[in-house]
């Protein structure tokens, strides 16, 4: 069989054209208010899954136009820290605003409302279903296929399982179906895991190109420290659920210490 | 004699078929395979027997009522005790005992309902048939009307199931909050809601099978212990993961009950009709150990190698590029799960 895997992945990195398409454009445009407050705001958040707590009291906020990177090793609680804005882990106390709106302990499903969508590591795409029935899911049956405007690449593929793409293709399939509701907020967790680095560097391209193109707030949940550092307006370096470095990511490479003792980086 | 047998095993098989599907459905929705099902067919007869004997009216009035009274039974059951298990992280077998416990509970709340059936309104309320009450299409002698409602019924929630699951975006997010309910509640999915109508549906067809027992055979709340053991057999053969595997689980099973027994009797003499509930044990246990994935594996297998032929064929047209590298490709996970 022929894989155009890394072809459609070259297609898509080409930039992201917005003039007078808004399939991808925000809910709202950018707005003085959000200028003012943060997009995302978390207070004293303490978390986990059942009796396992993962977060000891973190403090996050995150730009709109900006890409908020959060690194460290496993188990440190990036993940943890992203599910919890959208519900997907047990929150025990602190708080979560997003867009000025208190969402903690929001069911999942109406999370999206707010203008947030997130990007889950793995099986980010419905397996069993075709492209097309991926993108109905969200985009309703009357013509799915829209959804793919800025993907085209995916286009051939249309009626096939997703269980059938490479890697890379389900995380194209993955991004332009939480993009259909328009997010404000994107949340990304390990968007570029089980990906060749060549391929990996196109996805991250490609958040690029959404950030610039439509004003949005991106966090970014990376294993690839070097990666996330040189793609981010702001990091959050996480350590046994706790915060212990937040701000420029450049200040934070030249932190010999934390460098070398958080991120493996000399 | 041979058309009688022959109403008989098509119209049982039918029957089967539609529980299987509810069988099938609500283990796909929650893992747990349901031994209360078959109490929900037993609310169907029973409604049958109320709706056409106290008030008086058609049997066939029945039908939505035994549909809406046997889904919102299921519902309960859903939401009262499974939904709670799952949140208390209850193991498989606890939530197993606890629909063998509703099981128990609801065929004893059936019993007082026959008894209070009996006592207030003087109708024979155990081992009753509504089959005088049908209609016979070209009178006596004729065709009754409940073999083309069997048939009909489950033709039509072959091609409506079809539709919802295939053709509606609800089917579509119903599909996938089945295979993957964490990526669907991100996606804004409301699974619960899904899961309660899934529920619901599975009850209702559970109670429309019972008023059609009811119609052609004998009905009594005893006859859930009697039949959850084909509705299983039904659903094994058929895969227990696949709808239309259910139907034709179903159809097989319930043919070869009424046609194998009828058969063993003519060679081996009437002695072995009590024995005729081991003939869906063997379809079960043979299904398990020569194709655990039922007839639909069957059809998966056939279905998945056509597709990858002509997939191959679209790749190789679609692409100029032939050497793509496929170095990130992931493992398929989650392939064969529910």
């Amino acid at each position: 069989m022929v894989n155009n895997d890394n072809d459609a992945l070259e297609h898509a990195s080409s930039p992201v054209d917005c003039n007078g398409d808004d399939a991808l454009r925000p809910a709202a445009e950018s707005s003085a208010d959000s200028d003012a407050s943060p997009a995302i705001q978390i207070k004293n958040l303490v978390c986990g899954y059942g009796k396992n707590q993962v977060l000891h009291g973190v403090d996050f906020t995150a730009e709109m136009s900006k890409v908020t990177a959060i690194v460290g090793s496993n188990g440190s609680g990036k993940s943890t820290l992203l599910k919890s804005l959208f519900g997907l882990c047990d929150v025990k106390s602190g708080s979560i605003k997003a867009l000025d709106r208190d969402i903690t302990n929001i069911p999942t499903h109406a999370i999206l409302k707010f203008g947030i969508s997130y990007l889950a590591q793995r099986r980010n795409v419905f397996q069993d279903l075709t492209l097309r029935e991926n993108l109905a899911v969200v985009a309703g049956t009357k013509n799915p296929a829209a959804a793919m405007s800025h993907f085209p690449e995916l286009l051939p593929f249309l009626d096939r399982p997703a269980i059938t793409l490479s890697g890379g293709q389900r995380q194209l399939l993955a991004m332009a179906m939480i993009l259909v509701h328009k997010p404000r907020i994107m949340l990304f967790d390990e968007p570029t895991a089980a990906l060749s680095p060549k391929n990996a560097t196109i996805i991250v391209d490609k958040i690029k190109q959404l950030n610039a193109a439509h004003d949005s707030c991106i966090v970014l949940v990376e294993q690839n420290v070097k990666q996330a550092l040189e793609n981010c307006d702001k990091v959050y370096l996480l350590a046994s659920g706790n915060v212990v470095y937040s701000g420029d990511p450049v200040t934070l490479l030249n932190d010999k210490d934390l460098a070398s003792k958080y991120l493996g980086v000399q | 004699m041979m058309a009688i047998l022959l109403f008989d095993g098509l119209i049982y098989a039918c029957i089967l078929a539609v529980l299987c599907v509810g069988l099938t459905l609500t283990y796909k929705i929650t893992s747990v395979p349901n031994f209360a099902h078959m109490s929900f067919a037993i609310l169907g007869m029973y409604m049958a027997l109320t709706v056409s004997k106290v008030f008086g009216l058609s049997v066939y009035a029945a039908l939505p009522v035994a549909f809406l009274a046997s889904g919102a039974l299921s519902l309960f059951m859903y939401y009262g005790i499974i939904r709670i298990l799952q949140k208390k992280k209850s193991s498989l077998i606890s939530m197993i005992i606890a629909t063998l416990a509703f099981d128990i509970t609801m065929i004893g709340v059936l019993n007082i309902f026959a008894d209070g059936l009996r006592n207030t309104f003087l109708i024979h309320s155990r081992d009753f048939t509504l089959r005088s009450l049908d209609i016979v299409i070209g009178g006596d002698g004729g065709l009754p009307l409940v073999f083309i409602a069997t048939i009909s019924i489950l033709a039509g929630l072959a091609l409506g199931l079809y539709y919802l699951l295939y053709r509606t975006s609800f089917g579509m997010s119903m599909r996938g909050a089945i295979e993957n309910e964490t990526l669907a509640r991100t996606l804004g999915i409301n699974t619960q809601l899904i899961f309660c109508f899934g529920w619901f549906i599975s009850g209702g067809l559970a109670g429309i099978a019972g008023v059609l027992m009811a119609m052609w055979f004998q009905g009594d709340p005893s006859l859930a212990a009697i039949m959850i053991p084909s509705i299983f057999a039904g659903s094994i053969v058929g895969g227990f993961a696949s709808i239309y595997g259910a139907i034709l689980g179903g159809l097989l099973v319930g043919l070869s009950e009424v046609l194998g027994t009828s058969l063993l009797v003519d060679l081996l003499g009437y002695w072995i009709i009590p024995y005729r509930p081991v003939i869906p044990f063997i379809a079960m246990i043979a299904t398990l150990l020569i194709l655990p994935g039922g007839l639909v594996q069957l059809v998966t297998r056939y279905s998945r190698a056509s597709k990858k032929k002509k997939m191959d064929n679209i790749s190789a047209s679609a692409n100029s590029v032939s050497d793509a590298d496929n170095a990130d490709a992931e493992p398929a996970e989650g392939e064969g799960e529910k």
